[in-house]
């Protein structure tokens, strides 16, 4: 595993997430901040991971996923939010979502989810 | 704009997690699923927070706030319609709460400043967490009647003269029971420097991580 696509309206959040990634990491980390640039970061890079927020403007994180695998795509998907609350997690695992990961980030829990991830 | 984009959506951030926070509080207590949007920051005078708010002068509301005085200085209160906020006191004291021999109004007002109390708290501290300092919470107050009623100062709030206010504002909305609510974080301009800079500083240890 080596792409990984964090999608998330927050430049902050995003920012969050790479200063989170263990250091000297080989990961490829796309960005993507809404619906339209999270599908033209999934044609251009073809992501192996997708990290996605679920509270966005317009689109929810799991709105989007179902979106990007209607395009066909082939990735692992894990939901970043803060609200875990069990009807978000519900929808979130009915759509595939294999991890639930809630904010703010830690480093424990991104290296458990890349390390799980490649599995 | 007073804050810088990088600032706004700093605090954007840090609104969403606690709103998502305590969402997931309001979710488990009421058993119901909550909504919500994406945090909103306006700025604007004292006398516009109706505007500001959406609500329409005459309103009845029910709210409960707390003043918060540390890193975060502000008052924060969670606000529902009247009518709408009985029926989520209700559901409440129906689960958890006697009723044989109670004064049921005492009740509703108890279990509202308790939902308050959580929802504010699990807010408020995300802010702490995040940005690592102090925040210190007053008792929660049970407040009823219009805008103006509901957001006066707390008691032990230093009243403040300045007409300016920094608002956050995140909508719930309790799915089952179709009842939405307001999150409110008022910030005067005397007290949002000290905000500001601590949001600066953890975007700087963020940046050089």
């Amino acid at each position: 595993m080596k792409n990984i696509l964090i999608i998330d309206d927050s430049a902050t959040s995003r920012m969050l997430f790479k200063a989170h990634l263990p250091k000297g990491h080989a990961y490829a980390v796309q960005e993507a901040k809404d619906l339209d640039s999270a599908l033209a970061a999934n044609a251009s890079t073809r992501p192996d991971l997708v990290v996605l927020d679920y509270n966005m403007p317009d689109h929810n994180g799991v709105e989007v996923a179902q979106r990007l695998l209607a395009t066909g795509l082939d990735a692992k998907l894990a939901l970043l939010t803060a609200n875990t609350q069990q009807a978000v997690v519900d929808e979130a695992r009915a759509c595939g979502f294999g991890w639930i990961i809630e904010k703010p980030i830690t480093s424990a829990g991104l290296a458990k989810l890349l390390e799980e991830a490649s599995r | 704009m007073i804050l810088t984009p990088a600032q706004q959506d700093a605090l954007v951030e840090i609104a969403n997690i606690g709103a998502g926070k305590a969402a997931r509080h309001l979710s488990v207590l009421l058993r119901d699923t909550v909504q919500m949007n994406v945090p909103e920051v306006c700025v604007g005078q004292r006398h516009e927070l109706s505007a500001l708010l959406g609500t329409a002068p005459g309103d009845l509301l029910v709210g409960v706030r707390q003043a918060a005085v540390g890193m975060l200085t502000a008052q924060v209160s969670l606000l529902f319609h009247s009518e709408e906020s009985q029926q989520l006191v209700r559901e409440l004291v129906g689960i958890g709460l006697p009723m044989v021999g109670a004064d049921t109004r005492a009740l509703e007002h108890d279990a509202m400043t308790e939902i308050g109390n959580i929802v504010v708290s699990a807010y408020v501290g995300a802010f702490a967490d995040l940005l690592g300092g102090n925040i210190r919470l007053s008792l929660a107050a049970y407040t009823e009647g219009d805008l103006n009623d509901v957001l006066r100062h707390l008691p032990d709030e230093e009243p403040d003269q300045e007409s300016f206010v920094l608002l956050l504002k995140s909508h719930m909305r309790v799915m089952k029971r179709e009842v939405d609510g307001s999150l409110i974080v008022i910030i005067s301009r005397a007290n949002l420097g000290v905000l500001v800079s601590r949001i600066d500083q953890w975007l700087a240890d963020l940046q050089s991580a």
